[in-house]
């Protein structure tokens, strides 16, 4: 998967170690809030970051089937809002923790990162 | 909780497993919900709906990669791939059915063949049930200079062994007959004498009662555990009860288990006679069976009863001297006499493991190159190499299971078979049944070889880079190739060629064997076996007597034309030979005194089995035990011995001890059983009167007019009215005891020529398959030379020729190794011809016959190509 540039504003250039990790952190995080399905996800998730997170069409579903993979969240088909069945994802309680693992993991890392760059220069 | 966890994802999986067409679809389902919405935002910005689909359809690109990392991440895309596999399996096997079905066929054959003698050898080598077997050894005395190899021992000598403090149970046995009476019949049982030592020897206790006690006397005797089943029919009440064996009332004092080791037919035990237990130091009658003490190693033993042995010798000059003691480990001793046809069978399973081999290995190989070209197209479209591989494997795998499947049948058929030959020399082989893990060991081994074979040549082509084999268009076949395909071809050939010649040396053998006329009329002649027992008959003369009384009664049996009694039947295995001593002649040192098969029979014998008088007289009524000590001799002693004149009133001796003896009369030569001529050539043949060397036990001969198991009864109460306690056992007709002293010849032929022919077989269709291959490559060559004026026969020659030079160097190769062969094999065995031109001939013809077939068909082909079809595929 990779973060899309389509839309140049503010887009972030990432190693791509630490985007596929984070990705599954996104998702995860965005679906304590309710069930969704893979469309919904991304265009949420576009949303809430101002544009700045968006991924490309399409490439959400293997992340989203990993997840499942491993348990940590589930699926099952539901009507959407149009009356149309779609495939909605719901965090388990496995998924709860390994969002709690994640975020802490996370706010280390950013913020060992921010304090390296406000380092001032000797 | 985790279990939780778990039990969702392994529900996913399931459902993945079995719900793979569901869950596919509603993988699709997903992904069109997001194309639609995709779609329906771009008409919300004001795009027309079909611009906006392809542009939704241009947005979701890369939607199959997604889909396979979907696949991917569910993991169970191996079972997916593996049915794909199946599927291409299937129908590679349906486009080649004939390929298809002889390699089943050959798989099948081979692993089965295999597992049949694997299993027969299991069973004859399985090991004794006698707790801590290692520890169990026979003792043999040897005397190498007097040639004694596994000779048995004398009483005296086993007493001392037993001293020696090496054994913690020492046992001296014989083999005898007994004569048990039962309230319908007596039976002839065999069994075995020993001392109580015996039980504590092999350390197995009794099923049912007790064995054989030191205070016992002569009284107990102890049963087998198939006596008890077949004679007495499982009555538990058997034990303690009395019956008369050998005209004296025992008692049965108790049952073995099923499972005590029998070294031959032996059903029942007894005390060894005081007479025996006190016979001397010269006596050597005795096999001996010993358990080593704890701690004692085999190598110790051995060295201590090295020593002993020098001591007795010391002690007692006369008769021990050179005399020394050989342990053997008693599963050693059981099946030695079957190593030589286990080493048969397998040398036959080898030969037709390698045939079976090599066939399967040129023809996967043929077909391996021929779908080089289809194999590299698909690499070039992205078929991943693993992958490929991957499917060639599941394509023969799945070959080898089905052969592997069919070979039970093979193997099934091939352990009856050989049991039905009920060979004494095979131990257990009753109870050979299919031995599963040897099927399972040979199925593996089966589809290691397919695989192998299979994937071989694949890896082969792939080392050349894929432009070159697309470009190749089919035409060119690298060297090595050839190469390889030619080797297996002639190897093929040559194993072939091998088999072929041995089948039919021996199968002339064997017909030499079978028609080679017997020296007597066997037709219509009935055999029956007396043992009279020792104890009730102790002296010679009342032995004589007896059998005197007994040829006069079924002398006037109706339908009896002729009646007597011999030692042994010519058909015997059981021929007792001595050493021949010429008057007048020379003396001669121990090793150099020739021998012969003597034998005591009655006046009337020579009349009864038709042998033909040449010289001299019969035997008559005046030869008795007061009379001039006479013998008669046969034909062909008669002319090695006295070559140049007459043989009768010449006198011999049957030993260095033996009185002399003269020659009355000189019989026709009478063919020795099958064994004898093999193993030691031809020996001559004499014959003593009854009256003057009688034998306790003896055959009677009867010819008749009628059907000879109508004799049966009769003769039965002839018998019994002379003395009931006397069974008659061995009853057959002579033209049957012929045939059975053929039966290890018979198997041995049999698989033999079915190797062969398979062989042959396979040879064939390999040859065929490898050639038709060939032109189908060289389609395109032919067609252009055709179309520039070849002329079709040229064609045909060429392929032929190609042809025959395999099976001619093939056929040389193998009339090579056969020469060796027969070399090897008639230095061991008398009666191998060393030259017979006639079946070389028919056999080299066979196989050349054979390849010639195989070859025209193809070449036949290449005449038909249509140059315009063939241009086409350049």
């Amino acid at each position: 998967m990779r973060l899309s540039s389509r839309y140049p504003r503010g887009h972030l250039s990432k190693p791509p170690d630490l985007v596929q990790g984070t990705l599954d952190l996104l998702v995860l995080k965005m679906l304590t809030l309710e069930p969704l399905n893979g469309w919904t996800l991304s265009q949420r998730l576009r949303a809430v970051s101002n544009d700045v997170l968006q991924v490309s069409d399409g490439s959400l579903y293997p992340a989203l089937h990993k997840l499942e993979q491993r348990g940590l969240i589930k699926a099952d088909w539901r009507a959407s809002e149009h009356n149309r069945r779609a495939k909605f994802y719901s965090l388990t309680r496995a998924g709860r923790r390994e969002l709690e693992r994640e975020s802490a993991n996370w706010y280390r890392l950013a913020s060992a990162i921010t304090h390296v760059i406000r380092l001032e220069e000797a | 909780m985790a279990v939780g966890r778990w039990l969702d994802v392994l529900r996913l999986r399931l459902r993945s497993l079995f719900l793979f067409r569901k869950v596919d679809a509603e993988l699709d389902d997903e992904f069109s919900y997001h194309l639609d919405r995709l779609t329906e935002q771009h008409i919300a910005r004001g795009l027309a709906p079909a611009v906006a689909l392809n542009q939704a359809i241009a947005a979701m690109n890369g939607v199959l990669r997604y889909k396979e990392q979907c696949r991917d991440a569910r993991g169970m895309h191996f079972i997916d791939d593996f049915r794909q596999d199946l599927r291409y399996a299937f129908r590679q096997i349906r486009k080649n059915p004939g390929l298809s079905a002889v390699i089943v066929v050959v798989l099948a054959l081979a692993t089965g063949g295999n597992t049949a003698i694997f299993s027969v050898a299991r069973a004859a080598l399985a090991p004794l049930a006698i707790p801590a077997a290692d520890r169990t050894v026979m003792v043999w005395s040897e005397n190498p200079a007097r040639n004694w190899h596994q000779f048995p021992a004398s009483m005296p000598d086993v007493r001392d062994w037993s001293a020696s403090g090496i054994f913690a149970s020492l046992a001296p046995f014989l083999t005898d007959g007994f004569n048990v009476r039962l309230p319908d019949r007596t039976e002839r049982v065999e069994g075995v004498r020993a001392t109580p030592d015996l039980f504590a020897v092999l350390a197995i206790p009794a099923a049912r009662g007790r064995l054989l006690g030191a205070g016992d006397g002569q009284q107990a005797i102890v049963i087998s555990d198939r006596l008890w089943r077949a004679t007495f029919r499982s009555d538990p009440g058997v034990v303690g009860r009395s019956v008369p064996v050998d005209g004296v009332p025992r008692t049965i004092v108790g049952i073995l288990p099923p499972t005590f080791p029998r070294f031959g037919r032996e059903d029942i035990y007894a005390p060894l006679a005081p007479a025996a237990l006190e016979s001397g130091r010269g006596s050597r009658n005795f096999s001996v069976i010993g358990r080593l003490r704890e701690g004692v190693s085999f190598e110790a033993a051995q060295h201590r009863m090295a020593e002993v042995s020098e001591t007795l010798a010391k002690t007692y000059p006369g008769d021990d001297s050179g005399i020394g003691a050989v342990l053997q480990p008693v599963q050693d001793a059981y099946v030695q006499d079957a190593s030589l046809l286990l080493d048969l069978l397998i040398a036959t399973l080898a030969c037709s493991l390698i045939v079976a081999s090599a066939n399967i290995a040129s023809l996967l190989l043929a077909r391996g190159v021929g779908r080089r070209r289809e194999l590299a197209i698909r690499t070039a479209l992205g078929g991943g190499r693993w992958r490929l591989t991957r499917q060639l494997i599941t394509e023969h795998l799945l070959l080898a299971v089905v052969a592997g499947v069919f070979a039970v049948i093979p193997a099934w058929a091939g352990v009856r078979f050989i049991a039905s030959y009920r060979l004494t020399e095979l131990p257990n082989v009753d109870g050979a049944n299919l031995n599963v893990s040897a099927l399972a060991f040979n199925f593996l081994v089966a589809s290691g070889a397919g695989l192998l074979c299979g994937i071989a040549p694949v890896w082969f082509a792939w080392r050349n880079d894929v432009n070159s084999a697309l470009k190749a268009s089919g035409t060119i076949n690298p060297r090595s190739h050839q190469r390889l395909r030619k080797l297996f071809v002639v190897g093929q050939v040559a194993v072939t060629a091998i088999l072929v010649i041995a089948g039919g040396v021996v199968l002339r053998s064997f017909i030499e064997l079978v028609r080679q006329q017997p020296g007597y009329d066997a037709s219509r002649v009935l055999t029956t076996r007396i043992a009279l027992d020792p104890t009730q008959y102790p002296s010679p003369d009342r032995q004589a007597a007896f059998y005197s009384q007994l040829v006069g009664r079924v002398s006037r049996l109706p339908a009896v034309t002729a009646a007597s009694v011999t030692r042994e039947l010519p058909t015997s295995d059981d021929l007792h030979g001595g050493g021949l001593f010429l008057a007048g002649a020379p003396e001669v040192r121990a090793e150099n005194v020739p021998i012969v098969l003597n034998t005591s029979v009655d006046p009337g014998y020579f009349r009864a089995m038709q042998i033909p008088l040449a010289e001299g007289r019969w035997f008559t009524a005046h030869d008795t035990k007061d009379g001039r000590l006479v013998v008669i001799v046969d034909r062909w002693t008669a002319r090695k011995y006295w070559p140049n004149q007459t043989a009768l009133g010449q006198r011999i001796k049957l030993g260095r001890t033996q009185p002399w003896l003269e020659i009355v009369g000189i019989v026709g030569d009478v063919e020795a059983p099958v064994l004898v001529r093999f193993l030691k050539g031809r020996i001559g043949q004499v014959y003593r009167p009854l009256a003057q060397d009688p034998y306790p036990a003896m055959s009677l001969v009867l010819r008749t007019n009628i059907d000879e198991a109508a004799l049966i009864p009769a003769v039965r109460s002839s018998v019994r009215d002379l003395d009931p306690d006397q069974p008659i056992f061995q009853t057959e007709t002579l033209s049957e005891a012929r045939v059975a002293g053929r039966r290890v010849f018979g198997l041995v032929l049999s698989l033999l020529n079915g190797v062969a022919c398979m062989a042959l077989l396979l040879a064939a269709v390999g040859l065929y398959g490898t050639l038709a291959y060939d032109v189908r490559q060289r389609t395109p060559e032919f067609g252009l030379r055709i179309s520039l004026g070849a002329e079709p026969m040229h064609l045909l020659t060429l392929v032929l020729r190609r042809g025959l030079l395999l099976v001619g160097t093939g056929v040389a190769l193998g009339l090579l190794g056969a020469a060796v062969g027969i070399r090897l094999v008639s230095n061991a065995l008398y009666g191998v011809r060393t030259s017979d031109p006639a079946t070389l001939m028919v056999a080299v013809g066979l196989v050349g016959a054979a390849g010639a077939v195989a070859t025209y068909v193809p070449a036949r082909r290449a005449t038909r190509i249509s140059p315009v079809t063939a241009l086409r595929s350049l």
